[in-house]
């Protein structure tokens, strides 16, 4: 604690006969009526600059302007501190998840990911329209379409049920080289939107509903195939059983190209 | 992640940020940008260069006054250097 408390305790002891400590929180107001309010309980006290007299006003720009510079502190919105803690509490919450993405994928790409995780948190959460859309503009604004997939590849589960799987399958086998995983993972971002997903959650008639819901979006927006990724002997062959379903209805103008390498199936089906 | 924050805090309502601006010689323009009080001209920017609409202020911090915005990556980098 510097010079800049002494000088904010003595005028809030002097002027309004408040006694705060070094553990107070000193909060910022806009209220027109009181100069200086201090919540004991809470260990809170509220200085509104408006309410202050403006010779005691005036002493208040320098001691916060030594409070920045001095190094000591951050002068922040409440509303952004209060967003700031939460994501500390979110982090933490997935310490074990972040962890596992720290330093395999790019620091964009992790940075790109916690934000995704946050905005994540606010939807489930129940936060405003406008509050995630907001979010979300925050994403694209910094990391691009590329923030946007992983944004929504994150909050469809994909990290969590294929991703990070991915690489665990991967990494079991000898001569594992990460450059590997990280092309299909690039791959797994960049087809975000013309690509299926399949889970152990899903059944044979969900995953085909799917690949067919999935048809129509990239038709209506131009692409000319989907792809079908799993992980897993078990969903390896219910792909393949949905494909050869598709198949005997003479669906392909041209064969599906699959690849089956260390438990991992990529299938690329074209439709015109 | 999830780390403790060891910065000291000091916090202000939305609706004073122009009283929290005032203190540090800044004000706003017509567009709603941050300025210098002194100088009109000159912008407020923040260390990646970008100009501060008042809607996405969120604070200063250390170093020479560096002028903060609100939008989701800008918070979970202050995150990290607050908890660094």
């Amino acid at each position: 604690m510097s010079g800049w408390f002494d000088q904010l305790k003595e005028i809030v002891n002097i002027n309004f006969n408040l006694h705060i400590f070094s553990q107070t929180h000193i909060h910022i107001g806009s209220d027109n009526s009181h100069p200086a309010v201090y919540n004991q309980e809470r260990d809170i006290l509220v200085l509104n600059p408006s309410a202050l007299p403006p010779e005691l006003n005036s002493r208040l720009k320098p001691i916060l302007q030594e409070f920045v510079n001095s190094g000591d502190g951050l002068l922040v919105e409440k509303r952004s501190s209060d967003i700031i803690r939460d994501i500390s509490s979110e982090e933490s919450s997935n310490r074990e998840f972040l962890s596992f993405f720290k330093g395999k994928i790019s620091r964009e790409d992790f940075a790109a990911l916690r934000a995704a995780m946050y905005l994540n948190k606010c939807f489930r959460d129940g936060s405003s329209k406008e509050k995630i859309l907001t979010m979300k503009q925050g994403i694209v604004e910094r990391y691009g379409a590329r923030g946007n997939k992983i944004s929504n590849l994150y909050s469809a589960g994909i990290f969590e049920n294929t991703i990070k799987p991915l690489y665990e399958e991967m990494a079991k086998y000898a001569g594992f080289d990460e450059d590997d995983f990280l092309r299909y993972y690039d791959q797994i971002i960049e087809q975000e939107a013309f690509t299926v997903f399949a889970s152990s959650y899903m059944t044979v008639d969900v995953l085909r509903d799917a690949i067919e819901r999935k048809i129509k979006t990239n038709k209506r927006y131009g692409a000319k195939y989907v792809t079908v990724r799993g992980i897993g002997r078990n969903i390896i062959e219910m792909i393949t059983e949905v494909i050869s379903e598709f198949e005997m209805e003479g669906f392909y103008p041209r064969p599906p190209s699959i690849t089956i390498k260390d438990n991992i199936i990529e299938a690329t089906l074209w439709f015109s | 992640m999830g780390a403790t924050i060891n910065t000291q805090i000091i916090t202000f309502d939305t609706t004073a940020k122009m009283e929290v601006l005032s203190f540090f010689d800044k004000t706003v323009d017509s567009d709603g940008y941050l300025i210098e009080a002194e100088d009109p001209t000159q912008k407020v920017i923040t260390p990646d260069g970008e100009e501060i609409p008042l809607e996405k202020f969120a604070g200063i911090r250390k170093g020479s006054e560096i002028y903060l915005k609100n939008d989701l990556p800008s918070l979970i980098e202050l995150l990290d250097i607050i908890s660094s």
